[in-house]
């Protein structure tokens, strides 16, 4: 008798371990696999090594020991990194930003449809517009791409509760999405708590900087 | 006047095309907060040309090596200039601003200790740093313009994909969303080498610095809501003052060509910003009595 075959996880960690240069254990023995369908939250005090564990699924950066393995092809993966500075030193649209990170022109019609972004947000410039308003830009970048797993690190910085919301609907209905196989991993220090509405869809890797992780 | 216009006709159109490129690159150099390391290279190209030229003169080379020399000498001492900027930049012992001053300072030593070492060099001392497009050979010229529009023609047709670097490389750090796209980073990197290097040896260090970043810097003011509309107005300023200056010291023959240029540009934008500034309170008006 064969039972049908489960399909293989979008993306999953075995025993991953990672130490800085200096010598600092930032997680070890760590494993994961995040199904379609799924959202990982990855939480973990500064410091804790959230950003690098992205950078590991990326296959950016490679683990000490462990292994990473992804089943989506490059092309249909997305990544929103960290903002590492708010200022940009040309004066580009909200709009414009869409444009070029999806180098081709985006009609106002596509880019609002994903409720992110309203029309009235194309026209502000990078520099004035609200922390919420580039992060819901940067996202919808992001999802205009159509990827299959998707990679944020730490997108509800400075973010009120509004925009959080806004942020984490669009993430539910990424991953919720029926046609496609989906999924995303999303570094946050919001509490399990407040993404209770996921359900079973929620899995958690909570890093301590220690290497003692669960 | 039209004699000497059609006399300087090929080094006029080697600034005109030159000027507008080297204004473009500069918009995305300054947004990657590279203006002070472009300086050092810039400076480290002057280096090469002075040290080569020193040299070459001094064995009696013949026109060919005179141009070839400098050019790869630039060309070695920019490159060698950017890596090893990069490289000590990264493993962040001071501030990019601190480490690039002390850089800059330290080559245009160099420099002149390289030109006390080469007396013959005085003269190319001055051409070196403060330029003069009317002594631009045929070949030069025809060379400039060849780059300048290949290097127009790229900025043009890859302009959301050389945004998207430069958004990213200044917002993030580093290079995202850009997965299996041409042409990559470094063609831009590459492109801004060779401007840079050709600019420094054939226009002077003056007519590169000054175009690379006098239009980025009026364009904050004058065309600052959208990208595109920055970038038009970079290239358009740089071509017309390097027109309108070029003419004028073609017009009052003891106007050096470079620095009228740039003082051109400086005056065209300063006319600018006061005459936007004098229509503002008419404009805010006009906006207000609008319905809404």
């Amino acid at each position: 008798m064969t039972h049908p075959s489960r399909p293989p996880p979008l993306l999953e960690g075995s025993e991953l371990g990672l130490t800085t240069p200096d010598g600092r254990v930032l997680f070890r023995g760590l494993s994961f696999a995040v199904n379609a369908g799924q959202l990982m939250l990855i939480r973990g005090p500064n410091g804790a090594g959230k950003s690098m564990l992205v950078k590991v699924c990326l296959r950016r950066l490679q683990p000490n020991v462990g292994l990473v393995r992804c089943t989506v092809p490059e092309r249909r993966i997305a990544y929103v990194p960290q903002l590492q500075n708010m200022e940009f030193h040309l004066p580009l649209t909200l709009g414009e930003v869409i444009e070029i990170c999806v180098d081709r022109h985006v009609p106002a019609k596509a880019a609002t449809a994903l409720g992110l972004v309203g029309e009235e947000h194309l026209s502000l410039t990078w520099n004035t517009a609200s922390g919420g308003e580039r992060q819901r830009t940067l996202l919808t970048c992001a999802l205009l791409e159509d990827p299959h797993l998707l990679l944020l690190d730490e997108p509800l910085n400075h973010l009120d509760a509004a925009s959080q919301e806004r942020v984490l609907e669009a993430l539910e209905n990424f991953v919720s999405s029926k046609d496609e196989d989906r999924a995303a991993v999303l570094v946050s220090h919001l509490g399990r708590e407040q993404l209770e509405r996921l359900g079973p869809r929620l899995i958690q890797v909570a890093l301590t900087g220690g290497g003692e992780d669960a | 006047m039209i004699a000497l216009v059609l006399l300087y006709k090929w080094a006029l159109l080697c600034g005109v095309l030159l000027a507008p490129t080297l204004a473009l690159v500069g918009c995305h150099l300054a947004a990657r907060d590279k203006a002070m390391q472009t300086l050092c290279v810039s400076q480290g190209a002057s280096l090469g040309v002075l040290l080569a030229m020193g040299v070459l003169e001094s064995f009696e080379a013949g026109p060919a090596a005179l141009m070839a020399g400098p050019f790869a000498a630039a060309a070695v001492f920019a490159a060698l200039t950017y890596v090893g900027g990069e490289r000590l930049v990264a493993q962040r012992q001071a501030s990019k601003t601190t480490f690039f001053t002390s850089v800059f300072a330290s080559l245009l030593a160099l420099g002149y200790l390289v030109s006390a070492l080469f007396p013959h060099l005085e003269g190319h001392m001055s051409q070196i740093f403060f330029g003069d497009v009317s002594t631009l050979s045929d070949g030069e010229a025809v060379v400039g313009s060849a780059l300048g529009l290949g290097g127009l023609f790229f900025l043009w047709a890859y302009w959301r994909e050389v945004s998207s670097q430069s958004f990213s490389f200044a917002i993030f750090g580093e290079l995202v969303f850009l997965r299996g796209r041409r042409p990559g980073p470094r063609v831009f990197s590459a492109l801004a080498l060779l401007l840079l290097v050709f600019s420094v040896q054939v226009m002077g260090f003056l007519f590169t610095v000054g175009c690379l970043f006098l239009p980025t810097a009026l364009g904050k003011i004058l065309a600052n809501h959208g990208i595109r509309s920055h970038l038009v107005f970079a290239a358009v300023a740089a071509s017309v003052s390097t027109l309108t200056g070029f003419l004028v010291s073609l017009r009052f023959s003891r106007l050096p060509t470079v620095p009228t240029i740039v003082v051109t540009l400086l005056a065209l934008g300063t006319a600018a910003i006061v005459v936007r500034r004098r229509e503002s309170p008419e404009a805010r008006r006009a906006l207000l009595r609008r319905p809404s």
